[in-house]
């Protein structure tokens, strides 16, 4: 064993650490330890890059617990999404080689001024295998490699099969000697999107042409495939690819197999090499799978497969003064010169090519659906663009939609959308992406057996919908939550705070409305699409009210959102949010027209305030029985109202003449009080005159 | 079809009118023809009738009003103080002769006239009273619905009173700035 003891070239995790400290003064108080998790302490000054996973930093940590135990923190940045589902299914695989990762979730990050989320690993690991930037070929032994690397790491592919995990970092330089320097220990790999620290070599070639951080979730035939590149670059004395850029090892892998290109002029003998023909296989469904592996491990003898080989045209296509002999290069280079791509279809060069050079009469066919569906959304602006898309994804049809620059598997769009937010870049490229078909196109022509059609069809069909509509809760920021359900809400007023889940959404805004930042109306449209996409019984009935131009029903539509929160989630009180909102709630008020019942409301939310209670709250000022009382009211206090001054006029009509007032009534009466006597006077007199009683 | 309609039933309520005048017509032209053979047949009657009530003819010429209260009242006292004569001229012939008798009587002319002079004192002291009590009770009353109504307005809101443009909910429309 001692003979296996993994020898790096690296320099020490110490003196690295002591460089640190010497070139960067430490911008932070001493208090600067952050509490995570209950007993774990995260030191902010003590970085130790040796960890870090490209640009999220790792720190020193330390469990306060039963055992001090040493532990790596890796803090994640804002514009790289960690991947908290995948953590807990890692965490549920117990394997030595695999880093344990002891804690993830979201802190408070000094430096950051800011809550950023972090995955705490045991500090079980030495030194990287290979530092990324040494050459990539070390030259060890096979006896070696097959002890060090290829059973522990066969035994991990094998736990991630069975929890269908998948790693998306194996490289020689994410893997570490462990403490005791004889083993390997896989380093981190939740702290970014799956892939996004691959360099291209360690990628197949369909994954390797995307952007590293839209390249997707990704598979287990990928981790196989990354698992077979690091063997080869263990084994390889010299590096074929040295000195070549991302773009020309991905060229040439397409030209002669990944086989080929990676292990170079290196020969390999015995049983190995069948191991890395079968791994580096670039078709995916003949890839070997981990029960493949197994089998040669368990010694038999499995029949070599022949690498893939792109279709190579019989003569070349001139296209920007190069000559291509496969559509996939043709493919990666049109959106270098959209002009000669587009007089390149129009002037019928490619399909000639296609159809007598390549001879494949389907890609002719898909081609003409290409222009036309190009053509369809007009030949002004954005023309270029669409078409080369389109063809793109025509002549190479397991890459990466091709779209302005920007290169994305399908189930990386999400990725892409949110980094391109978080840095304030142009969203019109991803709205156009959906509105003209170009996602839509490029799903139809793709051939990716390991891509899920029917999943990324209804996508972004729903994302084609919710742009159409600039609604709140709709527009391009409920396709980035429908598209990367694990990115943190982005609204602007949650700046400082990590929200994934519409429970922290309301811790976040009782924190600001504490520190007494109170955020105006809470729900924005960015929060509004990330509770419609986590939860849409949270807030879709309320979206209209939400999109509501009058203040109180903008007002009650959030009051009601976050209290349905608080009762679904089963939350506890929210004094501050509720404070806040007590604050704005005259305007609510107004709309109820009795002032006693405006008075007895207050008074009844007065009380729930100081509980929190926006349940209550809510409950209180949206009772229907109360709003309808209310108007019924209203109703009978403007006829009388109207009654009372149809009197007043009509008095006061009488009364301009106060010489006349009551005249005809006096009279009237007088004559009343006359006729009544005189007919007293007139029974009198007839009474004593029939008694023979004179009268005179 | 629908004006034939209307054109049929403006008729029909035109023809109801005018049978309704007709009848009134026709009901006073009855009541004046016997009136005046009553009048005819108590002759002394009512010779004495048209001197004793004199002062009720002229107070029915001045009374302008549409219920003619002034002469009721006057008349109803007027005809009180020509009662006793009248039973006297019934009881003792019933001749023209006995008419000019008590006619010619001063006394009588006297009761009679005081009579009607009463009516007017009534007329005159009651329509004061009256008048007086009515006026300060509609000004007291005027008040009162001022009173009320500012109480529906501090309640219920300036919309009540319906001078302001409101929507369907009773809430006025707040005029937006352009």
């Amino acid at each position: 064993m001692a003979d296996n003891k993994i020898k790096t070239d690296a320099v020490s995790s110490d003196e690295k650490q002591k460089e640190v400290k010497a070139s960067k003064p430490s911008p932070l108080s001493d208090s600067a330890t952050v509490r995570f998790a209950r007993n774990i302490e995260i030191s902010s000054q003590k970085p130790l890059p040796q960890y870090d996973t490209l640009e999220n930093k790792a720190y020193k940590a330390t469990s306060r617990g039963r055992s001090s135990d040493n532990l790596i923190a890796i803090v994640c940045e804002r514009h790289l999404v960690p991947r908290r589902n995948a953590a807990s299914v890692y965490s549920g695989i117990i394997n030595p080689a695999l880093i344990p990762v002891v804690s993830h979730g979201k802190v408070y990050w000094p430096p950051a001024k800011e809550e950023r989320y972090v995955v705490v690993y045991k500090h079980v690991v030495g030194d990287r295998l290979l530092q990324p930037d040494q050459p990539k070929a070390m030259g060890w032994k096979q006896d070696r490699v097959m002890d060090v690397v290829v059973k522990p790491m066969v035994n991990i592919l094998q736990d991630f099969r069975d929890k269908d995990f998948v790693h998306g970092a194996i490289r020689p330089s994410n893997m570490f000697a462990d403490s005791t320097g004889q083993g390997l220990v896989l380093g981190d790999c939740l702290s970014t999107q799956p892939s996004y620290t691959q360099p291209s070599l360690f990628e197949p070639i369909e994954r390797a042409q995307a952007d590293p951080i839209s390249r997707g979730k990704g598979t287990l035939p990928d981790d196989l495939y990354a698992f077979g590149v690091s063997l080869a670059v263990m084994l390889r004395s010299q590096d074929p690819l040295e000195g070549r850029s991302e773009e020309e090892v991905i060229h040439e892998k397409i030209k002669v197999g990944s086989y080929a290109a990676i292990t170079g002029k290196d020969r390999f003998k015995g049983s190995i090499l069948e191991l890395l023909r079968g791994l580096l296989h670039d078709d995916p469904s003949q890839r070997w799978t981990i029960d493949e592996v197994l089998v040669w491990l368990d010694g038999r003898r499995l029949s070599p497969k022949q690498s893939l080989n792109y279709k190579k045209a019989a003569r070349p296509i001139l296209f920007n003064g190069e000559k291509y002999l496969r559509s996939q290069l043709l493919a990666m280079s049109l959106d270098k010169a959209p002009h000669e791509t587009v007089k390149l279809i129009e002037e019928g060069v490619l399909e000639q090519w296609l159809s007598r050079s390549l001879e494949d009469d389907r890609a002719v066919e898909r081609l003409r659906e290409a222009h036309q569906s190009s053509i369809q959304y007009g030949r002004g602006s954005g023309y270029e663009d669409r078409l080369v898309a389109n063809v793109a994804s025509l002549l190479d049809t397991m890459g990466p939609i091709r779209f302005r620059g920007l290169r994305m598997a399908g189930d990386g769009v999400g990725a892409a959308l949110y980094e391109t937010i978080v840095n304030n870049r142009d969203l019109k490229l991803f709205a156009d992406m959906f509105m003209q078909s170009i996602a839509m196109n490029w799903v139809t022509a793709n051939e990716n057996p390991n891509m899920d059609v029917s999943g990324l069809i209804s996508k972004f069909d729903y994302c084609r919908n919710f742009l159409r509509q600039n609604k709140l809760g709709f527009g391009v920021e409920r396709c980035l939550y429908l598209l990367s359900p694990e990115v943190p809400c982005l609204s602007p007023k949650l700046k400082k705070y990590y929200v994934s889940s519409p429970e922290d959404l309301m811790y976040a805004f009782e924190s600001i409305c504490e520190k007494g930042e109170s955020p105006g109306l809470f729900i924005d449209r960015h929060s509004a699409a990330f509770l419609s996409v986590k939860d849409s019984k949270i807030i879709d009935s309320y979206l209209y009210d939400l999109n509501s131009a009058d203040d109180h029903k903008n007002l009650l539509g959030n009051l009601k959102c976050l209290a349905t929160i608080q009762k679904r989630s089963g939350l506890g009180k929210f004094p501050h949010i509720a404070k806040a909102f007590d604050k704005r709630l005259p305007v609510i008020y107004k709309r109820f027209h009795d002032q006693k019942v405006r008075e007895k409301l207050k008074e009844g939310i007065d009380k729930h305030v100081k509980t929190g209670d926006l349940v209550k709250i809510a409950a209180l000022i949206d009772s229907p029985d109360v709003h309808e009382k209310d108007f019924r009211g209203f109703r009978e206090a403007m006829a009388e109202y109207s009654a009372l001054q149809f009197e007043h006029d009509k008095l006061e009509k009488k009364l301009e003449n106060e010489a006349t007032f009551g005249r005809t009534t006096g009279k009237e009466f007088a004559a009343l009080i006359s006729g009544g006597l005189a007919a007293l006077i007139i029974l009198v007199t007839a009474f004593m005159f029939l008694s023979d009683k004179s009268v005179l | 079809m629908a004006k034939k309609k209307t054109s049929k039933k403006n008729v029909s309520k035109n023809s109801g009118g005018k049978k309704k005048q007709n009848n009134k017509a026709l009901k006073k032209q009855l009541f004046s023809v016997v009136g005046l053979l009553m009048a005819i047949v108590f002759l002394p009657t009512t010779f004495v009738l048209s001197i004793s009530m004199l002062p009720t003819f002229a107070a029915f010429l001045v009374d302008r009003s549409k219920r003619k209260s002034k002469a009721i009242t006057v008349g109803a006292m007027n005809l009180a103080g020509s009662v006793p004569f009248l039973l006297e001229l019934w009881t003792e012939g019933h001749n023209f002769e006995r008419g000019i008798e008590i006619i010619t009587n001063p006394q009588a002319i006297i009761v009679m006239y005081a009579a009607a002079a009463v009516g007017y004192l009534i007329d005159w002291a009651m329509t004061g009273i009256i008048a007086s009590f009515l006026l300060q009770r509609g000004k007291a009353r005027a008040k009162s619905i001022k009173k009320r109504q500012a109480e529906l307005i501090e309640r219920w809101g300036k919309e009540v009173t319906g001078e302001v443009l409101v929507d369907k909910y009773g809430f006025t429309i707040e005029a937006k700035e352009e």
